[in-house]
Order: C-alpha cells, then sequence, then structure tokens
C-alpha cells in the first residue's frame, strides 16, 4: 500500500471513521514494512494483534460437579456416553470380588472349626481301626465253616453206618 | 441438545468468553468465576438454545456486564503481559525483542488505567473487531456513546505512542 493511502487509513482511524473491515487492513499494513512517520504507532497495532492472538483456554470440568450437585447424577460430557459400559464393568468387578472374598473366607480355619476338624478326625480314624480289628477277627471264620461243613459230613456218614 | 454436542459447541466459545473476562478483571479467580455462572445458565438452557437469536452474543452481553460491574467494585489490577504474548522473532537481536515488551507492556498498563466501560469498549472493538451496533447491543449502551468512548481512547493511545517516541522508548 503507497504511503499516503496508509495515512489516511490512519487518519480515518483516530476520528472513529474506519470500519472494522479497514482496521482489520490497517492491523495487517502494520505487520510489513511501513512508513517511517508511521511506526511510531505500531506497538499500538502489534498489541491488539499480540492480544487477540492470546486465547486463553477455560476449563469446563466445574460443569460435571455442578450437574451432579444439582441433578443428582452424572450427566455431562464424553464419560456420560460410556456411562452403561462403565456400570457393566463395575458390576463384573463387584461380582469378581465378591467372589473372591467368599472364596477367601471360607478357607480361612476358625479355632472352633479347627476343633470340629480334630473330632471328626479322630472318629475316622477310630472307625478304621475297629475295621481293621474286624477284618483281623473275621480271619477265622472261613475255617470255623469249613470244621463246620466236616462235623455236618461226620454225623451223617456215622447215622448212615448206624442203619 | 446433547451433553456432548454441548461440550462441543460451549468449549471455544467459553475460551473466548474467558479470554474476554480475564483481559477485563485480570484476576484470573473471579474472571473464572464470571464464566462458570454463564457456562452454568447455558448448560440449563442447552434444550432452548435453538430459541436464542444469537446464544453467543447472549453469553457475551452477561460476560461484559458481569465484568463491568466486577470492575465498578474493585480497584484495577496492573499486570505485564504473559511472556506467551510476544512472539519472539528470531531476526531480532534480545534488546530489540525487549524494547519491544517494554512498548507493549506500557500500552498495557494504560488499557488497564481506562474507565470500566472504555475498556470494555475497546475489548469489544480493538481485539474482538465488532461493529458499533454490537457493541452498543451488547453494553446496552447507546450508539453515539460507543463512538465518543473509541474516539477518546484512540485518542489517548495515538497521544500515548507519540509520547513513547518522544521519550525514546519507541525508537527503533
Amino acid at each position: 500500500m503507497e504511503s499516503p493511502k496508509i495515512k489516511i487509513l490512519l487518519e480515518k482511524y483516530w476520528e472513529g471513521n474506519t470500519n472494522t473491515t479497514e482496521e482489520a487492513q490497517l492491523r495487517v499494513l502494520f505487520e510489513n514494512d511501513i512508513p517511517k512517520d508511521t511506526r511510531k504507532y505500531k506497538p499500538l497495532f502489534d498489541y491488539q494483534a499480540a492480544i487477540k492472538a492470546d486465547e486463553v483456554e477455560f476449563d469446563l470440568g466445574f460443569l460435571n460437579e455442578e450437574v451432579q450437585k444439582k441433578d443428582g447424577h452424572n450427566v455431562f460430557l464424553s464419560f456420560s456416553i460410556n456411562w452403561r459400559n462403565w456400570s457393566l464393568g463395575a458390576a463384573a468387578a463387584i461380582l469378581v470380588l465378591l467372589g473372591s472374598v467368599f472364596y477367601q473366607w471360607n478357607s480361612i480355619e476358625t479355632p472352633q472349626m479347627a476343633d470340629e476338624n480334630k473330632v471328626e478326625n479322630a472318629y475316622e480314624e477310630t472307625v478304621a481301626a475297629l475295621a481293621f480289628l474286624s477284618d483281623a477277627l473275621n480271619k477265622g471264620n472261613s475255617s470255623i465253616y469249613e470244621l463246620g461243613t466236616f462235623d455236618k459230613s461226620k454225623k451223617q456218614i456215622i447215622n448212615e453206618n448206624l442203619k | 441438545m446433547q451433553p456432548k454436542a454441548f461440550n462441543e459447541w460451549v468449549q471455544p466459545l467459553s475460551n473466548k468468553l474467558y479470554s474476554s473476562a480475564l483481559r477485563l478483571v485480570v484476576n484470573r479467580e473471579d474472571a473464572k468465576d464470571i464464566v462458570q455462572e454463564v457456562v452454568l445458565k447455558l448448560w440449563e438452557k442447552r434444550n432452548e438454545l435453538d430459541t436464542i437469536e444469537y446464544p453467543e452474543a447472549w453469553a457475551m452481553k452477561i460476560v461484559m456486564n458481569k465484568s463491568l460491574d466486577w470492575l465498578k467494585k474493585h480497584k484495577p489490577i496492573y499486570m505485564d503481559l504473559n511472556d506467551n504474548v510476544f512472539q519472539v522473532n528470531t531476526s531480532d537481536d534480545i534488546s530489540k525483542h525487549l524494547h519491544h515488551q517494554e512498548q507493549l507492556n506500557t500500552i498495557h498498563h494504560l488499557v488497564q488505567q481506562m474507565k470500566p466501560l472504555q475498556k470494555a469498549i475497546f475489548e469489544l472493538r480493538e481485539i474482538q473487531g465488532r461493529s458499533y451496533t454490537e457493541i452498543a447491543e451488547l453494553l446496552e449502551i447507546d450508539i453515539n456513546q460507543v463512538k465518543v468512548n473509541l474516539h477518546r481512547i484512540r485518542k489517548k493511545l495515538k497521544e500515548h505512542c507519540e509520547a513513547l517516541e518522544d521519550y525514546g522508548i519507541a525508537k527503533n
């Protein structure tokens, strides 16, 4: 842009007669090489351009908390989209945890249970000992039976001879 | 409006609102409170947003009014510009860069010293590039009041730039 043109635009600007397009044009002009007598105003346009470019990000995290406080449930942002999956996952995790606790609980031996186990073991050992004794005592049974059969046969022969 | 759609819509808008509020009130926590209140209102109205003609302008209007109220109740805070505002030109030497920073900071301090209404007009016109009509509607003032104040602002800034040169701060 020619030097007089930028000066005209600048004069219009000071008087508040420029429109927004002309003002944007003026800012672009000041980014480039400008006539020496207008350089003193460069910091002002540099300042506006720098401020314009400096946008600060706003953290929306508070909104989820506020909505939960008011509505009593989570309905906000991407978290709510997967809420169903999260619920199922959480339910599954709780079930696994409960199962694990139940298993652990059953495998723990309390003093009372230990006493009961001892009595049961003693009983089983006694039963086994008696069974062994019984087997030992019954070992001569077959011989007694054989003797009975012999005695019966002997009596039969004697009776036949006496006839 | 579904939560995800609302989030996508409100994030860039809240960035703009927060940046504007922060430039006016300077205090981060107070600027955050102002924007949080507006975002909550938008959330509550999320199902009626289609019926509001310009929801962005509506939100900006609340932010401006709340920031103006804040400025009227508090003393202005003077702070230098953040370092990230300054673009480092690799061809510049360090003294030239620091000199440029100093120039911009003096303008920044001058803007911070302005009356609340002038500060808001400077923000809406020079930073956001809004028309006189929009500014008048957003600040609920007469359009001539916008023009008169803007003229005063520019005159003050022009004189400041000339003084910078006279005192040697603006020399290149």
